[in-house]
């Protein structure tokens, strides 16, 4: 499977995000410029005509400069903020009146660091006539207040950014995952089908994803279909050939009596394999069979120890003959709802395996139990599984290609899984190999 | 090391004991904050053992007249000094002003900027000798008074006495305040003039004067002062003009280089909040919003203050000043 993309709602929250901090930011900086421009004209405004008057009142008479310091002016300037004022009256390089050090203006206004303080100044020149020197007049004002205002009217609006964006955020989020509620909805009902179920899927879409779910339909039935007909076709041969197999096999039994001695070898192989194909094909029509039914009406109350009793017995005559000796453990009787047909399959499936490669003189025991559920386990003292013995499951693969087909492991799984179990193949940690058939 | 800080503590006593101190008081344990005051310390020793009973903060009290404040404490920063106490609102705006304060967090009133704190109030009156000026008391206000004077209806025997404006700091304020307050000013100190005006140093002997019939009138008086004098002289009353009365703000800050910025603001606190009781009803904080016989008229924490402080501003205002007082040849 390709590495799947960042999910939907991820790559959601992480480009609102961005965009988010984009507008909190802008919103912070835009109010802040325009009331930092807004207020610092009011108070340049409001330091010129404090100037001016001062400016205004300048009188020069001969060897003397007379100008007013207008305290009412200076009084309607602390009414505004109570910031600290600072003013200096100059001709030419001489400080008539004020504060003497005050940082140098350039132009008629600007913010200046005076006194470890940020301090808007503005500056007026007075011009006289020659040869007076013209009178300079700064004036400063420091602007705790208009920062302080700047400042949390800038906070307010991010704030208020901030609150719409959230409100924004979570429409869109809550929109996202309604809108990806449907696909949600095709995914549970997927993930819980059973593998045969091929129906289409009926769950009311939007337009957006009916196409979606009208190709899976139609994928589904062409799936169906093709099984279909891969099963009947599998089915009807095997049953077309079960016949003239089963009568080659008997033919070769009868003929093995009466061929001259010279070629009997050959034609005792010959009953052999005629005999295991034909048991091939009946473990093959056994599979489809199996396969073929339908999930609903097989499921009832059995008692498994009479089941495994059953099976057992049938298997009288060929454990005699392999010299093995079969045992059943487990409780008196054991109810549990099962597939009888899937789970005796099984548990000959199981069984056979065990008598074939258990070996000779072997012991193979069946113990039924009750945990969770329904534990079927079978043991032989034999050799063992080699290699991974979760191969042995799949169809075809046998460890001893002269003694079966491989479909026997196969079957057995095959209803551990349809009833929701499980099989387990794992070598006894004392001897042999061990199966563990369980359904819930 | 505790010997060591004795001897640097023996070394500089002569240092603080410099002749421009007044007088000293010790309350409480050490360490304690260093409070430079213009109060009398009989007048402010009510509140400063309130002080030190509620927040058991030890302090030392040093009295000084508001130039020594300005010139020994202040312009040199003297140290350590945690509290700048004074009723010369001007030289204490301009400090804070100049950035020598501390500021606080606050947003209460009476405050200038969280440095400047206003901790209680002196309204101003005059005060006349009843024998003398039998007519005072029907005085409305000081355009009244000018006019009275003028037209000689009524005389002045013995003059009126003011503060010199060149010698006290707080007669310097009191007369700029009163001169952007009123038009009626400067006509009023020109009649008085005509009647002989004496100018002191010190309230001390403008009571004197007018206790003793050397003078009929003074004119511009912490009213504490002349209440006590009302007290037990007969011979003097309490004039209040109907216009306005000021209202010198006695105004408190804390040094940037005060090491016990905090116990400082704290005792500044206290003493507008809690001490308040300890002060006499007149100079309490709330005066100001109780209603008055004559309306009185606060001195603003306001830059403006230190305009008058600017040597041109101050030059013109003296020449002023000595034009309209001028004997009359």
């Amino acid at each position: 499977m390709s590495k799947p993309s960042p999910s939907i709602r991820r790559r959601l929250i992480g480009q609102l995000l961005i965009v988010f901090a984009i507008f909190v930011v802008a919103a912070y900086w835009v109010t802040r410029t325009i009331a930092l421009n807004n207020l610092q004209n009011a108070q340049d405004q409001a330091l010129l005509s404090v100037a001016q008057v001062i400016a205004d009142s300048v009188v020069a008479s001969p060897g003397d400069v007379l100008f007013e310091l207008p305290y009412p002016a200076f009084d309607v300037l602390s009414y505004q903020a109570p910031e600290s004022i600072y003013y200096q009256i100059k001709q030419g390089s001489e400080v008539l009146a004020g504060y003497e050090n005050l940082p140098r203006i350039i132009g008629d206004r600007a913010t200046q660091t005076y006194i470890d303080q940020s301090v808007r100044f503005v500056q007026l020149q007075k011009p006289l006539t020659a040869p007076q020197m013209p009178v300079t007049i700064t004036l400063g004002q420091t602007q705790d207040s208009l920062r302080y205002t700047v400042n949390s009217l800038a906070i307010r609006s991010a704030l208020y950014a901030i609150a719409g964006f959230l409100l924004i955020a979570a429409a869109a989020y809550a929109g996202v995952i309604n809108s990806l509620l449907p696909l949600r909805r095709i995914e549970k009902n997927l993930k819980n089908r059973n593998p045969e179920d091929f129906s289409p899927m009926t769950d009311s879409v939007p337009r957006e994803i009916e196409t979606l779910v009208d190709s899976l339909n139609q994928s589904m039935a062409q799936h169906k279909a093709l099984l279909d007909q891969t099963r009947q076709l599998i089915a009807q041969s095997t049953h077309q050939i079960k016949t003239p197999i089963a009568s080659l096999s008997a033919e070769a039994d009868l003929l093995l009596d009466r061929v001259p001695a010279d070629v009997r070898d050959d034609v005792s192989n010959l009953a052999v394999h005629a005999r295991q194909t034909s048991r091939l094909v009946s473990q093959l029509l056994t599979h489809a069979s199996l396969t073929y039914r339908k999930g609903s009406e097989r499921l009832r109350p059995v008692d498994v120890v009479v089941l495994a009793r059953q099976v057992l017995d049938s298997f009288e005559i060929v454990a005699e003959q392999a010299e093995v000796e079969l045992s059943l453990h487990g409780p008196a009787s054991l109810v549990h709802t099962i597939d009888p047909i899937g789970v005796r399959e099984a548990l000959v499936c199981l069984v056979d395996n065990a008598i074939k490669y258990g070996g000779r003189l072997g012991e193979v025991s069946v113990t039924l139990s009750r945990e969770t559920g329904l534990l079927i386990r079978v043991e032989d003292n034999g050799e063992g599984f080699k290699g991974d013995p979760e191969h042995l499951t799949q169809e075809f693969y046998t460890q001893h290609p002269a003694a079966g087909a491989g479909l026997g492991l196969s079957i057995a799984k095959q209803v551990a899984v349809a009833g929701a179990g499980h099989l387990k193949l794992y070598n006894s940690p004392t001897q042999g190999a061990r199966c563990d058939f369980y359904l819930p | 090391m505790r010997f060591l800080f004795a001897i640097t503590w023996l070394l500089s006593w002569p240092v603080n004991a410099s002749e421009w101190i007044e007088d000293t008081l010790t309350l409480g344990t050490e360490p304690r904050i260093q409070i430079y005051g213009t109060h009398d310390i009989d007048a402010i020793r009510p509140v400063l053992e309130a002080f030190v009973a509620a927040r058991s903060i030890g302090l030392d009290y040093v009295s000084v007249s508001s130039k020594d404040l300005d010139q020994h404490v202040v312009q040199p920063r003297l140290s350590p000094v945690d509290v700048v106490f004074s009723s010369a609102v001007d030289l204490q705006m301009k400090a804070v002003n100049d950035g020598l304060a501390y500021s606080f967090e606050t947003s209460e009133d009476l405050q200038w900027r969280g440095s400047l704190f206003q901790i209680s109030l002196e309204p101003i009156v005059s005060l006349y000798n009843t024998e003398l000026l039998p007519w005072a008391a029907q005085v409305n206000d000081r355009a009244d008074l000018a006019r009275r004077l003028r037209e000689r209806t009524l005389a002045m025997p013995q003059g009126a006495v003011v503060y010199d404006p060149n010698l006290s700091g707080l007669g310097y304020l009191l007369a700029t305040q009163d001169s952007e307050q009123s038009d009626s000013f400067w006509p009023l100190i020109e009649a008085i003039s005509e009647s002989g005006i004496s100018q002191l140093c010190c309230s001390s002997d403008m009571l004197h004067k007018v206790q003793t019939g050397q003078a009929a009138l003074a004119y511009n008086l912490l009213e504490s002062y002349a209440l006590e004098r009302v007290s037990f002289d007969p011979s003097v009353e309490i004039l209040r003009f109907g216009d306005y009365q000021l209202v010198v703000p006695r105004t408190a800050w804390v040094p940037k280089w005060s090491t016990r910025a905090q116990d400082a603001f704290e005792f500044i606190q206290f003493v507008r909040t809690e001490g308040q009781i300890a002060l006499p009803e007149r100079n309490r904080l709330k005066q100001l919003s109780t209603p008055q016989l004559a309306p009185l008229k606060p001195i603003r924490l306001s830059p403006a203050l230190i305009l008058y402080l600017d040597s041109y501003k101050h030059r013109r205002f003296m020449r002023r000043w000595n034009a309209a007082t001028r004997p009359i040849d």
